[in-house]
């Protein structure tokens, strides 16, 4: 499980589905097929995470104490109650803001060397 | 009167039988993942892939269902192998050339079709059951520590089913010409099921109606035995529940989806064993071309230079080897991983590149060396 010893900054960088895992659980516990949801959807369909690699995140980030399964059901009249829900642990969340202040230097550095979004070459696309 | 309701009705059977073979084949495949890692998660997995094909069957039909499965069995192929811990470098198996890998995937399923073929002309097989419900005269126990009282008591009474005397007296009232031993240990099959009172007691033959017999006289023998030796008003007893004979094998649909599974796997171990395998053909071939790069002409050719020295033949298989261990590294990586120097390792790379011996591929700006 995690150690509460090491600092946030030690589980960087996190790779591109445990940020996507941290995100979609960042204001709410989900169960898998949850996050699956919330990743295509806040993404408009362009990243799609598929059940092993969801999983075996999870795995990761379980034995890391980033995520843990959450205690409190949902009604079962509202959802399948054999489904498991996941939420963010407070050294997850540390670990969120410690990989926010990661990007958004490596974005300052970008602009620093003039790769902002305006100076994209012409054709490529927005979100490439 | 809805005429287009029959038309319908059909298609979603139709979705329903393929979601739920889709479902099946996946549950099948989730079997590669280490055992800890399905115990813990195989459930959500293939109930979350249920879900995903039900939502790509509804939303884009066969096509998206075809990018759902796509998208899954290489993800599942490719996470599996990383939880077994037995997955080289990041796309490492994606160096296997893609003409070799859709011959092999034809041949799999080749394979998995002939098996089915064969199965349909194989001799049937047919099972017949019974249940044999462990009691006393009360019937079902309903307090749960008398339940937990039969519990050893059943089990005791499976290995009296699966015993010589009851095979003995079974072959001599149905007449078979079989021997106790080959009765008990090919034809017959008895267990507890888990935690109940239940026995079940299995015949398989290639006869229904002999197999039905026989089934259903292992359990008369029983229950006449049982009733001999417990008499009283307590006594226990041994109810026999008959079943209807049905086929066992073969099964076509199992069989195929067992071999293409199984040449799945194959093809995989393939595609991590083949650039190893070819990594010692190929060092023989880099050998002389490095030998041309660093000097030495090739063999039958003329040169005044000296043979390539040891230590540089020592520092290419270095490099050879790393390449293997990690599917693709760029000239950094090589110098990290082995005791080249940024130098050298850029040497080596460029003129196995350009001999053609290594493919070379450019990812996130950067040129990485990978073993054909």
């Amino acid at each position: 499980m995690g150690d509460e010893a090491r600092g946030p900054e030690e589980y960087l960088p996190l790779t591109p589905a445990v940020l996507d895992i941290v995100l979609a659980l960042g204001d709410e516990e989900l169960h898998g097929y949850g996050i699956m949801r919330e990743v295509r959807r806040r993404t408009d369909g362009r990243r799609r995470l598929a059940p092993g690699t969801l999983y075996r995140s999870l795995r990761q980030m379980q034995e890391r104490g980033l995520v843990a399964e959450s205690e409190e059901r949902p009604d079962p009249a509202l959802d399948d109650e054999r489904r498991r829900y996941y939420r963010l642990t407070e050294l997850g969340k540390r670990v969120a803001v410690a990989e926010v202040e990661r990007l958004e230097g490596l974005v300052r550095a970008a602009r620093s060397k003039g790769f902002a979004p305006s100076a994209r070459p012409s054709g490529a696309p927005a979100g490439a | 009167m809805d005429p287009g309701g029959g038309g319908r009705g059909d298609r979603r059977r139709g979705s329903a039988l393929l979601l739920s073979a889709s479902a099946q084949l996946y549950g099948a495949l989730l079997a590669l993942y280490p055992r800890a890692f399905r115990h813990r998660y195989a459930a959500e997995m293939r109930r979350d892939f249920c879900e995903l094909s039900r939502e790509g069957l509804e939303e884009g039909g066969g096509t998206e269902l075809a990018r759902v499965w796509a998208s899954t069995l290489s993800d599942l192929l490719v996470t599996a192998l990383k939880e077994r811990g037995t997955a080289p470098a990041r796309n490492g198996y994606l160096s296997m050339d893609p003409r070799i890998a859709a011959r092999a995937m034809v041949a799999v399923v080749l394979v998995a079709a002939i098996v089915a073929v064969a199965s349909f002309v194989k001799t049937p097989q047919y099972e017949a059951s019974i249940i044999i419900l462990v009691g006393q005269e009360r019937g079902i126990i309903e307090t749960p520590n008398d339940v937990w009282g039969l519990q050893p008591l059943t089990q005791t009474m499976t290995e009296a089913v699966d015993s010589r005397a009851v095979a003995e007296a079974v072959i001599r009232q149905q007449g078979l010409s079989t021997r106790p031993e080959d009765f008990l240990e090919q034809g017959l099959s008895v267990e507890q099921v888990p935690e109940t009172q239940f026995i079940e007691v299995v015949y398989t033959d290639t006869d229904p109606q002999r197999a039905q017999q026989v089934a259903n006289a292992v359990g008369d023998v029983f229950s006449k035995e049982v009733s001999k030796v417990s008499p009283g008003a307590d006594s226990i007893t041994a109810t026999v529940w008959k079943q209807a004979a049905e086929p066992a094998s073969p099964n076509p649909l199992r069989n195929g989806l067992l071999a293409l599974v199984s040449g799945l796997m194959l093809c995989v171990g393939l595609a991590f064993a083949l650039p190893r395998v070819a990594a010692s053909g190929i060092g023989r071939a880099a050998r002389r071309a490095t030998r041309t790069v660093v000097g030495e002409p090739a063999s039958g050719s003329r040169g005044r230079l000296t043979r390539a020295p040891a230590a540089e033949a020592a520092k290419e298989r270095e490099l050879l080897e790393a390449l293997g261990r990690r599917g693709a590294l760029t000239v950094a990586g090589v110098a990290l991983e082995t005791s080249l120097t940024v130098e050298e390792a850029d040497r080596m790379l460029s003129a196995l590149a350009a001999q053609g011996h290594l493919e070379v591929s450019v990812a996130h700006g950067r040129l990485l060396y990978s073993l054909w």
